[in-house]
């Protein structure tokens, strides 16, 4: 059974390790910064699962082949969106621009962080209503995130919306 | 869905779930379809069993330790770095949490076996009822704290290497 935590109680260990991290960050690129949600939405699912569509959205910097790479060269990193159609051959139209995690094996089969396919086959199997018909990704390098929550988080919510979409799945790189 | 989850908590995010998986297995390991709906399905109906903003859920599935033997197939190359003397200590410690979950049931066996007998050793059964639990906190601490630390060396060093060598963008 999976184990609940409500409102994840960070450890002392965690917390040093989150303060040390966010330390090392702020000290190698310089316009960091810190911040936090002061309010988490909530939106209760208004369809059960087997009819709800499914949308898919990843950090991890997935994009198609033929689209513009992330700028992983900029100390500021990069907010841009992409956009994946739902009917993409993840074998040979998708690629990953990101330098910030080890993506060997998602390179080997995109699926174990961009489950595309799996979700196609959850939607065979009457698991989800259907799959979205587009996908967004953004590469999750941003030392300062003002521009991916004043630009790129309203625009991307807005398309989900327009598609469709009652639930959406997010994956980090 | 998260492998940092008091990054994740921290930010704050209306559902979280957390999987003791590395940076890009976030849903599994590669090549392997079983693996990947068993967690996609897990966390899809999180999303309904999560009752409140803030909720982060942890999945039981461990890394190389999921229920159901899979071949991999992979639709592309690795190019990655391998470091055996890490791989040693990666498949020492599934051995480790494999003969310990075979001694745990060797334990509950011997103490159904002492509760049956017609001559039973005084003390016995409540000594391997204790020693059951002990074996299970063995279990939970290999399982969850050695693993992440494993897990967590291996891949830093496995992501900084590769972005030096130029192997992937």
């Amino acid at each position: 059974m999976p184990t609940k935590y409500q409102d994840w109680e960070l450890t002392s260990a965690e917390q040093k390790k989150f303060g040390d991290w966010m330390a090392r960050i702020m000290t190698g690129h310089t316009g960091t910064t810190d911040v936090r949600n002061e309010h988490v939405n909530w939106t209760p699912p208004a369809k059960p699962l087997t009819e709800s569509v499914v949308g898919l959205f990843t950090t991890g910097g997935v994009h198609l082949k033929s689209d513009t790479p992330f700028d992983v060269i900029s100390a500021h990193g990069d907010w841009t969106f992409r956009t994946i159609p739902g009917d993409v051959d993840t074998s040979s139209d998708l690629t990953i621009t990101h330098t910030h995690y080890n993506h060997v094996d998602a390179d080997r089969d995109v699926n174990c962080m961009f489950p595309l396919d799996r979700l196609r086959e959850l939607k065979q199997q009457g698991v989800i209503g259907d799959v979205a018909p587009n996908a967004y990704t953004i590469m999750g390098f941003n030392p300062d995130p003002a521009k991916l929550i004043e630009e790129t988080a309203p625009e991307v919510a807005r398309r989900f919306k327009a598609d469709g979409v009652d639930l959406v799945f997010m994956t980090c790189g | 869905m998260s492998v940092q989850p008091h990054i994740t908590a921290t930010v704050g995010v209306p559902r979280g779930i957390f999987l003791r998986y590395p940076a890009g297995n976030q849903v599994g390991e590669a090549g392997k379809p079983i693996q990947q709906r068993a967690i996609l399905t897990a966390a899809l109906e999180s999303a309904y069993s999560i009752e409140s903003p803030g909720t982060v859920i942890e999945l039981p599935f461990r890394w190389r330790r999921f229920p159901t033997e899979e071949e991999p197939v992979f639709q592309g190359k690795s190019s990655g770095p391998r470091h055996r003397q890490a791989e040693v200590i990666g498949e020492t410690l599934d051995t480790m949490v494999r003969q310990a979950r075979e001694y745990k049931s060797w334990l509950e066996g011997r103490r159904s076996q002492e509760e049956a007998s017609a001559t039973p050793i005084l003390g016995l059964s409540g000594a391997l009822r204790a020693q059951v639990e002990r074996v299970d906190q063995l279990i939970e601490v290999l399982d969850t704290s050695t693993l992440d630390q494993y897990r967590e060396v291996v891949n830093s060093i496995a992501t900084l290497e590769l972005r030096a060598s130029g192997k992937f963008v």
